[in-house]
């Protein structure tokens, strides 16, 4: 293949140039974000909170890490250590610092990846697109785990292309990794990695080596995911004292109970203009019979493929990281189909497929910086509800009024993930987070006192709390000892019953 | 035939010079009388403390305990990393040593130490015979030990093919490798020397490609060493774990540590020197039992340089526990001689390496077994709080300790057994990938060794356990 005879020939930028671009970046997106005075999203609040509780030692924390899918826990561990690498003086959220990194991360692996590949200049007109995209800043200033799982997907989807093109066992390891520690974002990537050990199997399986090389391959490429699983359900086992724990919600609750994602219609296009630039590489690939262009174009549309999924499980509000893992898809598939044409051709046909890359790179680039959505939308592309929890909580301290009002000796259980970006500043011994809650438990534990529970609408990821599956429609109709008390902005109060124990 | 060389001459006249000359460089005192005096204190001081403040004495030790499992596992991962770097190893091609004249080739050694070896004569003798080197440019010794008459008969037996001759090393204490590869280093008259061991089969053309080599490192690499691999890995599971075990070191660690500049702790045989060098050095330290980890020190101090060379010598993996076990604890019980060896004075130390290779010295040679001596205490306290949640051990782990032990426990583990993986990987041993992930049972036996080890070094501390090969 000609794209790889030219990477014989490039040598790696030396190591301190891509750790340089990597923290200027960093910083610069880190300083925008304060210079424009983004807020920390829902997410990163409820993750920082988890760390916080995680240090202290409290159960809510190490639950916090592991009970479900859809809060996975390598975000939170990440931040975990970032958090002492942040000057306290600071008073700098370390979710921002994290998403600045991941977000600076990802296009330094872009850059790296066209390079290898050879996409001359045009990466880093390809790389701007990116870096200017709205709403890929909007989830690195908001300390969202978006950027982290874009940047992982772009290691997985570069190592699995190169894989397939060089057979070099680094980049197996490299996928191995990679999808392992996105698995550990959370669910909302299993379609693709699985889409993704697919494409290796079946690349293994036809070059038709020995069944023993097979075996090792997918030993080395699929065991760092099988361990990552497996941790997670000791985890679970450990701490929640179900293995199963963190996925009954998949399994119990079924398909979600709808939500949608709130996108601008534009930025919808936007999307869809890029999943047709994908599919148009894989065309191209297919007519070249570039074997790595196809796998990465494939992989490419397996990101909509899964959203798609999602979406008809009813659970299209989770898709977001998986939609803006399209944009540095198309840019790999973009960059790879560039190097291809380099590299293919020399003298005047070289020029030509120059001009030509050049053209397709200029006519893509309002695609993949959102210009469109950006030109017709009147403000900012704000996808996270960063302010949500702000405007929610002054109804807190009249809540905690209320209940003192009636008893002195209350304890109210916040339910589900949401209490702890709900609950960050509250000192209050009455309430406490509930990501486990059991009633009789709480009845034995708080003989004597009286119990609320408070439970937010169940609409995207909040309906997946195991509240929701353990208790069915509780925001609707109470438990069978859950009365309604009253409603507090999109939470519900409810007085839970206590039968007279006899002595 | 026996072509005798009966009778030494030179400044290496006596085997024992380098403890003789540089006693300090020896471990023929295995521990100075101020180092024992700086242990006695430290463990004075830790018995007092702990006395004094139980708990915190032991938050603090765990504390300690897993930092240092922490950096060495990062260490671990990022020897991989160089392990895959451009100048990780010297790589000759084919085309490169197509274009060799043997009139330009210098006169190569090669040693041989045997003991009780005579089952293995034949098998070296014909592997030797079938190198890629000029006849009458190989200097080639076979040293036998002057008692060791089933060896010297089974030689005797043979006729021995030219290029070959016969040391006698003389009967005297210690009874040790390195100081029959001392008494051979007096004769030897090549520019280049290797060592081999009697069971090895060294690649044909290993010799020229170490000859590339040396012209291609520059003159201060005066040491190459060669990948180790074993040509029974199937034989059981042990040859299986311990061909993991050596693909993951000679594979990724040792090219990682040459990638990294750092010191490398040569491995038993197949190290190739330029023989003048090595002379000035003083050979080997005949009371040292991984005489070849300390030459590798010796050789950064003295500001020249190892490399590894891409080309491998098939040893005879050990297939029976019982064998196995006395040789781990001899190369562990080596480590402890050389690590305190060099650390008699470590300001002069660190000036001499530098403060990387310094700190490289300290993960490689020191904390590596010390870990296994810690390790069984970690799994012991893991399994405690597995099968009986006992809460007060986990007051020993506050929040970040517990964050980094549980990093450890999990993810470092793992990495050390994907190390495994991938060097079977590497070395194209697709069906022993798999079990590499039974690794952590070969951990066990790796402390057990840890243990008879340090015992065995205050108790008899210049033991020579023979390994037994031909099993």
């Amino acid at each position: 293949m000609g794209c790889e005879n030219k990477l014989m020939n490039l040598k790696r930028e030396p190591l301190l140039w891509r750790w340089g671009l990597w923290l200027v970046l960093a910083v610069v997106i880190l300083a925008t974000g304060l210079y424009l005075g983004r807020d920390v999203g829902t997410e990163g609040l409820v993750r920082e909170n988890i760390c916080r509780d995680l240090l202290a030692g409290h159960t809510s924390g190490r639950q916090g890490v592991i009970s479900s899918v859809w809060w996975g826990p390598f975000p939170t561990l990440v931040i975990l250590p970032a958090g002492f690498l942040l000057p306290a003086a600071l008073s700098l959220p370390a979710c921002l610092l994290v998403s600045a990194l991941f977000g600076a991360a990802t296009l330094v692996l872009l850059e790296q990846a066209l390079r290898m590949w050879g996409a001359g200049r045009w990466r880093w007109l390809l790389m701007l697109g990116v870096a200017l995209n709205p709403t890929f800043l909007e989830h690195c200033w908001t300390g969202s785990s978006a950027p982290m799982i874009t940047c992982l997907l772009v290691l997985s989807l570069y190592s699995v292309t190169a894989w397939v093109q060089k057979r070099r066992l680094l980049d197996l390891i490299w996928f191995a990794f990679g999808s392992a520690l996105l698995l550990g974002t959370g669910y909302e990537m299993s379609g693709w990695i699985l889409a993704a050990v697919c494409v290796v199997a079946i690349e293994e399986w036809r070059r038709q080596v020995t069944g023993a090389e097979i075996r090792a391959v997918l030993l080395v490429a699929l065991l760092p995911l099988a361990y990552t699983t497996a941790l997670w359900l000791l985890m679970c086992w450990l701490i929640m004292g179900d293995p199963l724990y963190a996925v009954k919600s998949l399994l119990v609750a079924g398909p979600g109970p709808g939500g949608a994602l709130v996108l601008p219609d534009a930025l919808w296009w936007c999307y869809a203009g890029l999943a047709v630039l994908v599919g148009w590489m894989l065309v191209l690939a297919l007519r070249k019979h570039d074997r790595s262009g196809v796998c990465l174009a494939l992989l490419g549309l397996a990101l909509p493929g899964a959203a798609g999924l999602m979406a008809w499980r009813e659970q299209l509000w989770d898709t977001a990281p998986l939609l803006l893992s399209l944009l540095p898809a198309a840019v790999l598939a973009l960059g790879h189909w560039l190097a291809t044409l380099e590299t293919n051709a020399e003298g005047a046909a070289a020029r030509c497929g120059r001009r030509t890359g050049g053209v397709w790179v200029l006519a893509c680039l309002p695609l993949l910086a959102d210009f469109v959505p950006l030109a017709l939308s009147e403000g900012p592309l704000r996808t996270s509800p960063s302010s949500l929890i702000e405007q929610q909580t002054p109804w807190l301290p009249d809540l905690g009024r209320h209940i003192r009002l009636q008893t002195p000796f209350a304890k109210v259980f916040v339910c589900g993930f949401e209490s702890f970006a709900l609950l960050q500043n509250q000192a209050s011994p009455i309430f406490e987070h509930a990501l486990d809650f059991n009633f009789d438990k709480a009845r034995h534990d708080y003989y004597g006192q009286v119990l609320y529970l408070l439970v937010h609408r169940p609409e995207q990821r909040n309906a997946m709390d195991s509240i929701h599956w353990k208790s069915r429609n509780i925001y609707v109709q109470g438990g069978k000892d859950a009365l309604y008390d009253s409603d507090w902005g999109d939470w519900r109060l409810f007085e839970l019953i206590q039968a007279t124990r006899s002595r | 035939m026996e072509q005798e060389n009966l009778k030494p001459a030179g400044v290496m006249d006596d085997p024992l010079t380098l403890s003789r000359l540089r006693p300090e460089w020896s471990a023929r005192v295995p521990i100075t009388r101020a180092q024992r005096m700086v242990l006695m204190a430290g463990c004075a001081v830790l018995l007092l403390m702990a006395a004094w403040q139980p708990w915190l004495t032991a938050r603090a030790f765990v504390l300690v305990s897993i930092f240092f499992y922490v950096v060495h596992a990062v260490y671990k991962l990022v020897l991989v990393r160089f392990s895959v770097s451009e100048n990780s190893e010297i790589v000759i091609g084919t085309d490169e040593l197509a274009g060799m004249h043997d009139d330009d080739l210098p006169v190569y050694s090669i040693m041989v130490p045997m003991y009780h070896e005579r089952e293995s004569v034949k098998h070296l003798i014909l592997s030797l015979s079938q190198l890629d080197y000029p006849a009458g440019k190989l200097d080639i010794q076979l040293l036998l030990e002057a008692d060791d008459q089933e060896t010297r008969a089974a030689v005797t037996a043979i006729t021995l093919p030219p290029g070959f001759r016969v040391t006698i090393v003389p009967v005297s204490l210690p009874r040790t490798k390195p100081k029959a590869c001392n008494v051979g280093l007096d004769f030897a008259h090549g520019q280049y020397l290797v060592i081999y061991d009697a069971e090895d089969r060294p690649e044909r053309d290993q010799l020229k490609k170490a000859v590339m080599g040396f012209s291609r490192a520059g003159p201060e690499t005066i040491c190459l060493q060669s990948r180790l691999n074993f040509y029974n890995p199937r034989q059981n599971l042990m040859t299986r774990l311990f061909t993991a075990e050596y693909s993951a070191w000679f594979d990724l660690s040792l090219p990682g540590l040459s990638a990294a500049h750092a010191v490398i702790p040569l491995g038993g045989t197949s190290n190739h020197f330029v023989t003048r060098n090595l002379k000035d050095l003083l050979g080997w330290d005949a009371f040292n039992v991984t005489e070849d980890c300390d030459l590798g020190i010796r050789i950064q101090r003295a500001g020249y340089r190892t490399r590894m060379l891409h080309t491998t010598t098939w040893e005879e993996a050990c297939s029976l526990l019982r064998f196995w076990i006395p040789q781990r604890t001899r190369w562990i019980k080596g480590y402890i001689q050389t690590y305190l060896v060099h650390m008699r004075h470590p300001l002069q130390l660190m000036s001499e390496l530098g403060v990387a290779k310094f700190l490289h010295f300290q993960v490689v040679v020191g904390y590596s077994t010390l870990a296994t001596l810690l390790n069984p205490l970690f799994w012991f306290l893991a399994i405690l709080w597995f099968l009986f949640r006992i809460e007060s051990l986990t007051s020993l782990f506050p929040g970040p300790v517990f964050a980094m032990g549980v990093t450890c426990l999990f993810a470092g583990n793992f990495a050390f057994v994907y190390l495994g993986m991938i060097g079977c990987y590497r070395r194209r041993y697709w069906d022993l990938v798999g079990y590499a992930l039974l690794v952590p049972f070969y951990w066990i036996l790796m402390s057990y060794s840890g243990w008879r080890a340090f015992f065995q070094f205050f108790s008899d501390p210049f033991k020579w356990e023979k390994t037994s090969h031909g099993l």
